[in-house]
């Protein structure tokens, strides 16, 4: 499963498809398992489910679970676990996958240049608001 | 679409869309003892009063991410509010089984994304979201086909009866007349009602006439954003047909109303105050009452809560009179912040302050506003009757009623007026019942109401006068082991004639004298009302201190506090108006008066939408 860079600029007209939810369930999945190949100790299992489809209704087990994924990898991590944002809303599902990119910005080695910013042309920034520099990660 | 506000602000505004439900039969019950195919089915297919609940579904382009879905959670029922009903996988069929114990007969389906759904070999259209089936067997299996490739099918209410849905393509007109009565003088509480002229392409005549007085009609207008709260109706009269067009007349809930209150009532609360105790009790007491008729109104309104000791005494009044009373008790004076309205239109409503809706019509954007004033009154005259009582001692001397004595089945009494203390003697002087003034029923033949007797109890202590006490005894008195045991002593065991019996009592004094209430507007009328019927006084007291007559008194007080000028203007109309809401009238003058709405009359013809609207200066 390859890392997907996240959307993260929604607004209030925006919509939850099926691409949004294998981008976010792989891209957890993808640092459940990074993190376990580079000495990380997550624990807890792996997202249960990574391909959606039109037919599917995203469950609140589901949702909270894979959430729990990506919290379990930030404790790894050294970071603050509580990532459990609903799916219901824009800003939510906003700081849900600016939570994924933050992690994978932890425990990865990012290129020096070309991810910073998002695929809508926005400077990423780091956890706490601040710019993100070529070269400094 | 606009929303109905945005589209009031237009100059010319765009058709409003009309909704109108007749809901026919719906009396058997159903088991669904089946669901294939399904994603999702919760069982909740019989309840039409609960929403279908948005679900973070993928199905098409998505849900929005605007925090109007919700997860789906099986295991948890939805609230009690919302459903999910049953939904298809995308693009593919899905099926629901019911059964009865009896023959189905009309089966409604309410879908979307559904084409038709097939019973029998045979496929039925859904229009306007809808599907009538009628079943003649007591099982049947429904298949819903799918009308898009990407979506599902959900499928939110599958329920005895038929189900008709008319929108602006069969509606000819639609005349919604919602009503209350400001007036306060003798207040009724008006029925609201709605006339309809309906095209219908399927001759329907045969299956009209089968429909009862009551059915429910439903009415809702606006734009698809946003629809107004949807009214409920019940049919008055049989539905008419001719050269396709069916004629329906109904009125709210109101009619229900058109009973007596099952038996004199004291309504103990719990406040020290008196203003807050009336406020208390009459909202629980409308409440009662509407509920005794089959009216919900959901959530009580806020009031204050109080300590103690407050009663309030109603008693053989009709629900609809005691109601409308209770509604124009005293707004002003001494209860400033206290405003007790019902209205229903449609719309079953109850209120503890008044109205905020606060709507703003220009005068520009309406006909000429007609403005009548009344004449100001210099003082209102009221004739208040009281109720005294004669002898009610243990020395009753008068006639009062007669009945008669029937072996092995009880006694039968017949009395001449309203009395208080009496006694039933036969011929012989033999006495076989009694219920005096210290509520003595030495022969225990005769069965009492402990209701009552708390009223008869709390009005004694303070002399109040209420409603007639006849309400107050039993006039049957059935024969039991104590009657058997009288009649042997008295009458002897082997007697069988039936027995003169002669009333003796204390008969209830009706005395009338003339209440006044001055504005000290010397060039203003004097108004005399008619004599309010002593049952329709509502009366409160804090027991064992004095009273306070709520109806007609403090209501004359809040007459002479209200405006007298009225007017009827002509507007574009808001479906969303209730009577009794305020507003804000525009004058081209430059003037901006507060208003409260008393009758709105909505007109959808020929394609427009126009409201009558009359009303009263200030607050009613």
């Amino acid at each position: 499963m390859a890392w997907v860079t996240p959307v993260t600029n929604r607004n209030a007209t925006a919509r939850m498809t099926y691409l949004d939810m294998n981008r976010i369930s792989g891209n957890i999945s993808y640092l459940y398992n990074y993190a376990k190949d580079h000495g990380y100790d997550v624990q807890g299992d792996d997202v249960s489910q990574t391909t959606w489809t039109q037919n599917d209704i995203i469950s609140y087990d589901f949702w909270y679970s894979m959430t729990g994924v990506l919290g379990e990898v930030r404790e790894a991590a050294g970071l603050d676990k509580s990532v459990n944002y609903p799916a219901t809303n824009y800003y939510s599902v906003n700081s849900l996958e600016r939570y994924t990119l933050y992690t994978w910005m932890e425990i990865t080695e990012p290129p020096e240049y070309g991810l910073l910013q998002n695929r809508e042309g926005i400077q990423l920034q780091t956890e706490s608001g601040a710019d993100i520099e070529a070269g400094i990660l | 679409m606009p929303t109905i506000s945005e589209a009031n602000k237009m100059q010319i505004r765009q058709p409003m869309d009309i909704m109108v439900t007749l809901q026919v039969g719906g009396d058997v019950s159903l088991t669904y003892s089946g669901y294939s195919d399904a994603k999702v089915a919760d069982g909740r297919l019989d309840e039409p009063n609960k929403k279908m609940m948005p679900l973070t579904d993928l199905q098409g382009d998505g849900y929005p991410l605007n925090g109007s879905c919700k997860l789906y959670r099986p295991g948890y029922h939805p609230t009690s509010e919302e459903k999910w009903g049953e939904r298809s996988n995308i693009g593919e069929p899905c099926s629901i089984t019911i059964t009865a114990s009896e023959s189905i007969g009309y089966v409604s389906a309410w879908v979307s994304g559904c084409e038709s759904v097939t019973f029998s070999g045979n496929d039925y259209p859904v229009v306007n979201g809808t599907a009538n089936i009628y079943v003649e067997d007591t099982t049947a299996t429904f298949t819903f086909n799918p009308l898009y490739e990407d979506r599902r099918i959900e499928v939110s209410l599958l329920a005895s009866g038929a189900y008709f849905i008319f929108n602006n393509d069969q509606i000819i007109s639609c005349v919604v007349s919602l009503r209350s009565d400001l007036s306060l003088i003798n207040p009724t509480l008006p029925e609201s009602e709605i006339e309809l002229q309906i095209y219908q392409d399927e001759d329907i005549s045969e299956r009209l006439a089968s429909i009862p007085d009551e059915t429910l009609i439903t009415y809702s207008a606006g734009y698809s954003d946003e629809m107004s709260p949807i009214r409920n109706f019940y049919l008055s009269e049989k539905i008419t047909w001719a050269d396709n067009v069916m004629t329906i007349h109904a009125v709210d809930a109101v009619h229900k109303l058109d009973i007596q209150l099952p038996t004199a009532s004291l309504l103990t609360d719990g406040s020290s105050d008196t203003g807050e105790a009336t406020e208390e009790s009459l909202l629980v007491f409308i409440r009662a009452c509407l509920l005794y008729a089959g009216i919900s109104i959901g959530i009580m309104p806020d009031y204050e809560d109080g300590a103690s000791n407050s009663s309030l005494v109603f008693n053989r009044i009709s629900l609809r009179e005691a109601i409308a009373k209770a509604t124009a008790w005293g707004r002003f004076g001494d209860y400033p912040t206290t405003w007790i309205n019902y209205v229903d239109a449609g719309i079953p409503k109850l209120e503890s302050d008044y109205s905020s809706a606060g709507w703003h019509i220009y005068e520009e954007d309406c006909g000429d506003v007609k403005r009548d004033a009344a004449r100001k009154i210099k003082e209102i005259r009221m004739p208040v009757s009281a109720l005294s009582f004669g002898d009610g001692g243990n020395y009753l001397t008068t006639n009062v009623g007669t009945g008669t004595w029937i072996y092995g089945s009880g006694a039968f009494l017949d009395f001449d007026d309203d009395v208080f203390a009496w006694s039933v003697i036969t011929e012989q002087n033999a006495g076989i019942a009694s219920v005096k003034s210290d509520e003595t029923d030495y022969a225990g033949a005769c069965e009492r109401n402990a209701l009552n007797f708390l009223a008869i109890k709390g009005l004694m202590e303070e002399g109040l006068p209420m409603g007639s006490m006849n309400t107050f005894y039993t006039q049957v008195m059935p024969w039991n082991s104590l009657q058997l045991a009288t009649w042997n002593r008295y009458i002897g065991s082997s007697v069988r004639e039936d027995q003169n019996l002669i009333i003796i009592g204390s008969k209830v004094l009706k005395d009338t004298h003339i209440q006044s209430f001055s504005t000290g507007e010397d060039d203003g009328e004097i108004i005399t009302l008619d004599e309010a019927p002593i049952e329709g006084k509502l009366i409160v007291q804090h027991l064992n201190e004095s009273a306070q007559t709520l109806y007609p008194n403090i209501a004359a007080q809040s007459i002479l506090n209200m405006s007298n000028v009225t007017g009827s203007f002509k507007w574009k109309g808001d479906p969303r108006m209730q009577p009794r809401d305020s507003a804000y009238l525009h004058r081209v003058n430059g003037v901006t008066e507060l208003i409260t709405i008393e009758n709105i009359t909505i007109t959808h013809e020929g394609g427009g939408t126009s409201a009558e609207i009359t009303y009263r200066k200030g607050k009613c």
